[in-house]
């Protein structure tokens, strides 16, 4: 498994962006995933845009990139593409539900050096949940 | 890929050169990343990058990178996370921080497949145009650093996208018609 970043803990501010950003990733990448294999069927963007009555200039600046997006974004984008939205919200000491058999760190340093210092920081002590996901989409 | 380099890598981490970046949350790295002294200085802060864009939007970027998310491109087919920056000096890469206003950039090499080496962080509004001083100047820092760091050795080279990023990843032309955006 991989140990703690050896870098400080990010300020309450600096977390709040991060979480919302990550939120905002997570909807972006979850939905291009559907829209890559909507695109494959033959789905265009007018087919979306008209689906949610949504400008298709705007539409196509959304599916750039996740910026801006909101939870109004996900909800629509999920609907005009014929899917169906869940989420689901881990603790970090929950375990995965499947072991990782695989670190990028631990293929690459496999000769014993110490990668990172574990981080001594109160928050890698007493993991945290992650934030909620709708939480975060919504705090604009 | 390159015991050597590996190796090289492990030596530099040790002595404190490179900080090995390690994802937030429950999930292991599926992509390796290295921040250079100055590149972690423009992270923690303060400098302009924490000022004026935040290091939670720009640890955002990083999470993408090493969680194994996908490098995306536009919906016209060109790069919009990851982009190889057009010569000279050769393979200097940015990583696109756009989410949050200021933009930002974060410089670096390739060492291997899925391993990045990040030297320099500007935000996008310092360095300008198009072949502006700046941008020479950000590209230039990213060569030396890599040069003081692994001497002789040469970052990693290829001619497309998915021999750099092996999974997860879109597959655009890494150096379109080297347009600056």
């Amino acid at each position: 498994m991989t140990t703690r970043s050896v870098l400080p803990a990010l300020s309450p501010k600096e977390l709040d962006q991060y979480g919302f950003g990550r939120a905002q990733d997570i909807a972006f990448d979850a939905v291009q995933r559907l829209w890559r294999r909507r695109q494959k069927e033959g789905v265009k963007q007018i087919d979306l845009a008209r689906a949610i009555d949504m400008d298709p200039a705007r539409l196509s600046k959304k599916l750039q990139g996740p910026s801006n997006w909101t939870l109004r974004t996900l909800g629509a984008l999920v609907e005009a593409m014929n899917g169906e939205l869940q989420i689901k919200v881990y603790a970090v000491d929950d375990p995965l539900p499947r072991p990782p058999n695989f670190s990028a760190y631990d293929e690459h340093e496999d000769d014993g050096t110490p990668g990172a210092l574990e981080d001594q920081s109160e928050e890698s002590k007493h993991p945290r949940g992650l934030k909620d996901a709708t939480q975060a989409l919504g705090a604009k | 890929m390159s015991t050597e380099i590996r190796l090289q890598i492990a030596t530099l981490v040790k002595a404190g050169k490179l900080t090995r970046y390690e994802p937030r949350g429950r999930r292991p790295a599926r992509r390796r990343l290295y921040l250079t002294e100055v590149a972690v200085k423009d992270l923690i802060g303060p400098s302009a990058v924490t000022i004026l864009v935040g290091r939670g939007g720009v640890e955002r970027a990083l999470a993408r990178w090493t969680l194994g998310d996908r490098v995306f491109g536009d919906e016209t087919g060109r790069h919009a996370f990851l982009k190889r920056l057009c010569p000279p000096p050769a393979e200097i890469w940015e990583m696109r921080v756009m989410e949050t206003r200021p933009y930002a950039r974060l410089f670096g090499r390739f060492a291997e497949p899925d391993t990045l080496i990040l030297t320099n962080f500007h935000t996008r509004g310092h360095l300008g145009d198009k072949g502006s001083r700046a941008w020479g100047e950000a590209m230039g820092f990213c060569k030396a650093t890599w040069d003081g760091l692994f001497g002789m050795r040469e970052p990693f080279v290829s001619t497309t996208i998915r021999d750099y990023v092996t999974e997860n990843c879109d597959d655009y032309p890494i150096c379109p018609s080297c347009s600056f955006s």
